[in-house]
C-alpha cells in the first residue's frame, strides 16, 4: 500500500478532510454528526481534499519533485495557505497592494472558499434550528403545560448553585405569568430543551407516540 | 459597506447590541429562543429583531417544524466579521 503511487494522494486527501472536520466540528460541535451530510459540509471536505491532491500532483509532476513520504507531508501540511490566505489568482495591474475598496476586482481563493463557508454556516445553523423547533414541537404535543412546568420545577429545584437556581426560578415564573397558553406552552418547551440534560429530553420524547 | 455597518453597531442601544450577538453566538434562533437565552423569558423580542432586521444587521428565515410556520434569525456575513 505505502508503495503504491496511489499512496501520496490518499496521504494528502486524508490531512485535507481531517482539516475541514476539525474546522467544522470546531464550529458545530456535537450538532455536526447529524449535517454531515449537507451539500455545503460535503462541499468543503471535497474541496480541501482535491485541493491537497492537487497541490501534491504540482509538485510531483509539474515541478518533477521527487516522489517521497515528505512531500506528501508538507504538501498536507502547506496546502491550507492556499486556500485560506488571500492568495491572489487574479489582479489587474494598478490594483496591488492592500488599499481598502481597490481589491474588489482581484479574485481571491480565500474570498471563494470564506464564501463557502459562510453559506455552510448559514446552512447548517438554519437546519439545527429547525432541527431544535422540531423537539420543541414534539415536547408540546407530548406534555401538557402543567407536565413542562412540573419537569423544570423539579430539575430547577435539584439545581446546586443559588445563584443560578434564582435566576432559573425567574425565568419560569416569568413564563407562566404570560397571558396566552400556546406563549407559555412554547416558552415552556424551549427553556425544557435549554435546560433540562439531553439524556432527560430524550426520555420525555420516548413515552411520546 | 463594513463602515456602513460599523456605523449601525455604534448606532444601536445595548440591549439591541446584545440581542445581535446572541443571535451571532447561536448561529439561528427564534424570537422566542433568543429571549430565554437573554434572561428576558416574558417578554416578545419581535420588534427588536424587526428593528435590525429592517438595518440589514439580520436575515431571516422562515422555516416549518412541526407542522407550524417559524421565524429564524442569522447574522449577515459583514455582520459576523465584525462582532
Amino acid at each position: 500500500m505505502i508503495g503504491s503511487p496511489l499512496f501520496p494522494f490518499v496521504l494528502c486527501g486524508l490531512a485535507g478532510a481531517t482539516l475541514a472536520v476539525l474546522e467544522l466540528f470546531q464550529t458545530f460541535d456535537k450538532w455536526l454528526g447529524r449535517y454531515w451530510t449537507n451539500r455545503y459540509v460535503l462541499a468543503l471536505i471535497v474541496l480541501n481534499v482535491v485541493t491537497a491532491a492537487a497541490v501534491f500532483a504540482f509538485l510531483r509532476y509539474a515541478l518533477g519533485v521527487e516522489n517521497s513520504l515528505w512531500l506528501a507531508l508538507v504538501t498536507g501540511l502547506t496546502f491550507p495557505a492556499i486556500l485560506r490566505s488571500r492568495f491572489t489568482l487574479y489582479r489587474p495591474p494598478g490594483q496591488g497592494g492592500n488599499r481598502p475598496g481597490r481589491d474588489d476586482l482581484a479574485l481571491t481563493l480565500d474570498a471563494w472558499y470564506s464564501n463557502l463557508q459562510n453559506r455552510c454556516y448559514e446552512e447548517v445553523n438554519a437546519q439545527i434550528a429547525v432541527r431544535r423547533a422540531e423537539v420543541v414541537a414534539r415536547l408540546r404535543r407530548c406534555l401538557t403545560e402543567e407536565q413542562l412546568a412540573e419537569h423544570l420545577s423539579d430539575h430547577v429545584a435539584a439545581g446546586l448553585l443559588p445563584e443560578a437556581r434564582q435566576l432559573q426560578q425567574s425565568q419560569l415564573a416569568e413564563i407562566q405569568s404570560l397571558p396566552l397558553a400556546a406563549d407559555r406552552e412554547r416558552r415552556l418547551a424551549i427553556l425544557a430543551l435549554e435546560l433540562l440534560p439531553d439524556k432527560h429530553v430524550r426520555r420525555l420524547l420516548e413515552k411520546c407516540p | 459597506m463594513a463602515s456602513n455597518i460599523l456605523d449601525l453597531l455604534l448606532d444601536l442601544s445595548p440591549e439591541e447590541l446584545e440581542l445581535l450577538r446572541k443571535v451571532n453566538q447561536t448561529g439561528a434562533a427564534s424570537a422566542d429562543e433568543l429571549a430565554i437565552k437573554l434572561n428576558r423569558a416574558g417578554d416578545d423580542l419581535t420588534p427588536d429583531l424587526q428593528r435590525l432586521l429592517a438595518h440589514k444587521l439580520l436575515q431571516a428565515r422562515t422555516v416549518k417544524a412541526g407542522g407550524e410556520e417559524t421565524e429564524i434569525y442569522l447574522t449577515v456575513r459583514d455582520v459576523r466579521s465584525l462582532l
